[in-house]
């Protein structure tokens, strides 16, 4: 998995490439905090080239948004492909992370 | 195992990094058997990832897994034996749990995604096997 992390106007988008589970899912923890630490609270999950989630990735993503709400902000998912959009349904975490087309419009409607 | 079956191996210390190099063999599966749908391709991948990533979590130091994965007939079928302690299966976390709980949701995931899935832990180590049925076009 290879994780990159780029500044927007207002929120930080992460993008994960490859595969999202047990050995990558605490870089993606560290990231999201190590933003909030530095005062982003919007953060942006890029699932476009995610090629696979299981529920280490998804308690990752949990625990990232959990982290954003108490510090006032929110982390919200962007381009999930067909593969991952699957296992948020069967866990009803579709629900919770709000999926947006594309990282850049995800935070319009602030 | 019906003439067009495609068996693929791979054993290794249960570390997340063996996770990989499972889902790695499952790809290089996948690659011989291209009429296997690409929703029964996640989902049988999800149970796999479940089961490795819990053998190298509570397995214990110095767990060794040997796992084959074979798609026969209509079948996606795996069998991974590990030198772990034989493991007690908790019924209790097969309830997925609440969307904010960042755990736990491993065996309820594989239960739902598979059609069969057994464990047996009364020899050295444990045996699991996991099947899911797919419709062919």
């Amino acid at each position: 998995m290879n994780l990159t992390t780029n500044d927007h106007d207002g929120f930080s988008v992460i993008s994960i490439e490859g595969r999202l589970v047990a050995a990558g899912a605490p870089q993606l923890r560290l990231a999201v905090n190590q933003l909030i630490e530095a005062g982003t609270v919007r953060v942006v999950v890029d699932l476009g080239r995610t090629e696979f989630i299981d529920s280490s990735g998804l308690g990752a993503l949990i625990g990232g948004l959990k982290r954003a709400r108490v510090a006032g902000g929110d982390l919200r998912i962007a381009a999930v492909p067909d593969a991952v959009r699957a296992v948020l349904r069967l866990t009803n975490l579709d629900r919770v992370l709000g999926e947006h087309s594309t990282p850049e419009t995800a935070f319009d409607e602030r | 195992m019906s003439g067009d079956g495609v068996t693929v191996k791979i054993g290794g210390l249960a570390t997340p990094a063996f996770v990989e190099d499972v889902l790695d063999t499952l790809d290089s599966l996948w690659e011989a058997t291209p009429f296997v749908p690409d929703e029964d391709r996640t989902l049988f991948m999800l149970a796999v990832s479940e089961v490795t990533t819990n053998i190298a979590q509570h397995g214990g130091d110095g767990v060794h897994v040997e796992a084959q994965f074979s798609v026969d007939g209509n079948q996606l079928i795996a069998l991974l034996r590990d030198t772990a302690p034989p493991a007690g299966l908790d019924p209790g976390p097969a309830v997925m749990p609440g969307t904010d709980c960042e755990s736990g949701r491993g065996l309820a995931l594989t239960l739902a995604v598979l059609d069969d899935f057994q464990h047996d832990g009364a020899g050295d180590g444990n045996v699991w096997t996991l099947r899911r049925t797919f419709s062919r076009a």
